[in-house]
């Protein structure tokens, strides 16, 4: 048993998103399994609008718990945000992120409270993992192409339990549904990050599937951060290299196509292709002009926005 | 940040430097001791994975005058190189790499030469011992492109080792890898730049750490660096002046397609190129409308702008 965590105090903050399941069992569930690692805790939990109801129930339980917070939104948000919103809360040294039902065995928790002795951020991964072949394959799938477009390895993004310092939290600004990023994100402001095997609770597994419309989302979601993090500073390296191509294109076809007209007398005005060449060059310019504009944004606060990040300073 | 009490201030951003740390030390001061002149040196390791950072803070217990900021991760130069010059405390800016490449033994002739009336002082690798191919003439072509666009003639802008005011230094946006470009951003807004010979050695320790991808990074940059100056001035004006061509091109294509449609061809290609570039121009100037708003609303004065838009008077770059 970690000796040093219990002393620290540790913040438990229990974002209600989507879907939720008994709640006043799982906090005394949650309370019991950490009161394994320290006696100093305090829950906070953030509701969705639309959950009023359980933020009701948690209102009532809090009266007799004064370790327990309880935040309603004023209408939903995406759990990035829901989270957000929470760590503005916390005054604990650990935050520990949990699901509002249960996704790991809870009694393998303090595996991750070793691992934050060397680390910033431990992520939690579902394995062994008891969910059908089809849902761990789309795990599976999510997670190689993170690894893919941002060399970030990790095999369970999506798994709500996450322990964090206070130190990080203080840095991170999530919005939507970036949780599911939150490690590329810390990794971007220089914490170290790592990931801890956690049985996965029976409780957790659920035939549910998610709508296709979901799977877009979380693609665009995973567009948003690779642009983000690897283009944060230079968005013209982004949108330069797309619209130099295209506008390239775009001129070297239509200066062939002037070729033709004036030396090989081919007509060009009633030739389609005149109006898809055209289209590249245009695009082209306006991708360009959308990443000087990124380049002026970015300039105009080179200031106050820090490209680096301290870890210590001597003398 | 300035402190009255040091007037110097060396900065070099150690990334894996293990080896070259003590060394680098030992040479900064045998250089600078005979100034007689009160002097800090920072060292800022960039994320180094072996023990950079603890060789050089173990110097730094020794000796108050080291200051050594560590990063949380590798961010790379030009990053290290601005919390080196944000924590400076002299009133004269050192920089140079951390890999023993610059010899610190240039410092004082080009401190002296600072003082004989310059903002910045730049060093000139004039005999570089570095790879042709891979290092040369990547740089080569940088340096010439560097100086067709922005009219300045340096012959290295790619060398760390270089002596600043800190005053005309920490008024610089510096971000990404820009210290390519403050000396000939400092020259275009009318600093006084000198041009120095300085020795160059191979690399003693450890790999090189920077490729060949350079130029067309270089390339980007520059269109940056270049535009952002003459968007700031008046961003509306300067992206209507853009938009006016693709509007001429939408109404001689215009023209045209009313013309085929008199004579009775057809007029469909045309008038769609026509529309095309029209929705261009019109976007060019929504874009303008945005700067302006950008502006408005960034943290960077006027003046400070002026001084990158600044037209390109000051006298010819001195070299010896």
């Amino acid at each position: 048993m970690n000796s040093k965590i219990q002393e620290k105090k540790v913040s438990v903050i229990i974002p209600v998103c989507e879907h939720a399941s008994d709640t006043l069992a799982l906090v005394e569930e949650y309370r019991l399994a950490l009161s394994a690692i320290t006696n100093d805790m305090e829950f906070i939990y953030a509701v969705n609008y639309r959950f009023q109801k359980i933020a009701e129930q948690l209102e009532q339980l809090a009266t007799d718990n004064t370790d327990l917070k309880v935040l309603l939104l004023s209408r939903d948000y995406g759990e990035g945000t829901v989270l957000q919103a929470a760590f503005e809360h916390v005054t604990g040294d650990y935050v520990l992120t949990l699901p509002p039902y249960k996704q790991v065995d809870l009694s393998e928790l303090p595996k991750m409270f070793d691992a934050i002795d060397s680390h910033d951020v431990v992520m939690a991964r579902r394995w062994p993992r008891l969910d059908s072949t089809f849902k761990r394959f789309q795990t599976k799938v999510f997670n190689t192409l993170i690894g893919m477009m941002t060399d970030q390895k990790y095999s369970d993004s999506g798994c709500g339990v996450r322990l964090l310092t206070a130190d990080v939290i203080k840095e991170l600004n999530l919005y939507g549904d970036q949780h599911r990023f939150l490690h590329l994100l810390t990794h971007e402001l220089g914490f170290k990050t790592t990931e801890v095997n956690l049985t996965q609770a029976r409780e957790n597994i659920v035939r549910s599937h998610h709508n296709p419309g979901t799977y877009l989302r979380r693609l665009l979601d995973l567009l948003t951060i690779v642009f983000l993090t690897k283009f944060n500073k230079k968005p013209l390296r982004f949108f330069g290299i797309i619209g130099s191509t295209s506008m390239a294109l775009g001129f070297l076809g239509l200066l062939y196509m002037a070729y033709e007209r004036l030396f090989l007398g081919v007509a060009m005005a009633d030739r389609p292709l005149l109006v898809l060449l055209s289209l590249f060059l245009v695009l082209g310019i306006q991708l360009i002009g959308i990443g000087l504009i990124g380049e002026t944004i970015i300039f105009t606060h080179a200031e106050n926005n820090k490209e680096y990040r301290i870890k210590r300073i001597i003398n | 940040m300035n402190d009255p009490k040091i007037s110097l201030t060396v900065v070099a951003p150690l990334y894996n430097e293990e080896e070259s740390v003590t060394v680098l030390y030992q040479r900064i001061c045998q250089a600078v001791d005979p100034l007689n002149q009160p002097y800090e040196i920072i060292f800022v390791d960039d994320g180094s994975s072996d023990s950079t950072f603890a060789v050089a803070s173990e110097l730094a217990t020794k000796d108050h005058k080291l200051r050594v900021i560590a990063f949380r991760k590798n961010y790379g130069q030009t990053p290290a190189m601005a919390a080196g010059i944000d924590n400076a405390k002299g009133k004269t800016l050192i920089t140079m790499d951390g890999d023993l490449q610059n010899d610190p033994s240039d410092i004082p002739m080009m401190v002296n030469k600072l003082n004989e009336g310059y903002d910045i002082v730049v060093g000139w690798r004039h005999n570089r011992q570095d790879k042709l191919i891979t290092r040369k003439i990547p740089s080569m072509i940088a340096n010439k492109l560097i100086g067709a666009v922005t009219g300045v003639p340096i012959r290295d802008n790619g060398c760390s080792l270089k002596v600043y005011r800190a005053e005309v230094m920490q008024k610089m946006p510096f971000y990404n890898e820009m210290h390519r470009f403050i000396p000939a951003l400092l020259f275009v807004a009318g600093s006084k730049v000198a041009e120095v010979k300085v020795k160059h050695h191979a690399r003693q320790f450890g790999e090189s750490k920077y490729g060949l991808s350079r130029i067309y990074k270089v390339l980007l940059d520059l269109l940056t660096i270049k535009t952002i100056g003459s968007i700031a001035h008046h961003p509306t004006l300067w992206f209507a002046k853009l938009a006016l061509l693709p509007l001429l091109i939408s109404f001689m294509c215009m023209i045209y397609a009313l013309i085929a449609l008199a004579s009775g061809d057809s007029m469909l290609v045309m008038s769609t190129v026509s529309l095309l570039f029209f929705i261009l121009s019109m976007f060019l100037i929504s874009l303008g409308f945005l700067g302006e708003l950008i502006y408005k609303h960034g943290s960077i004065t006027v003046s400070q702008l002026a001084l990158l838009t600044a037209n390109q008077v000051g006298e010819k770059i001195k070299s010896t």
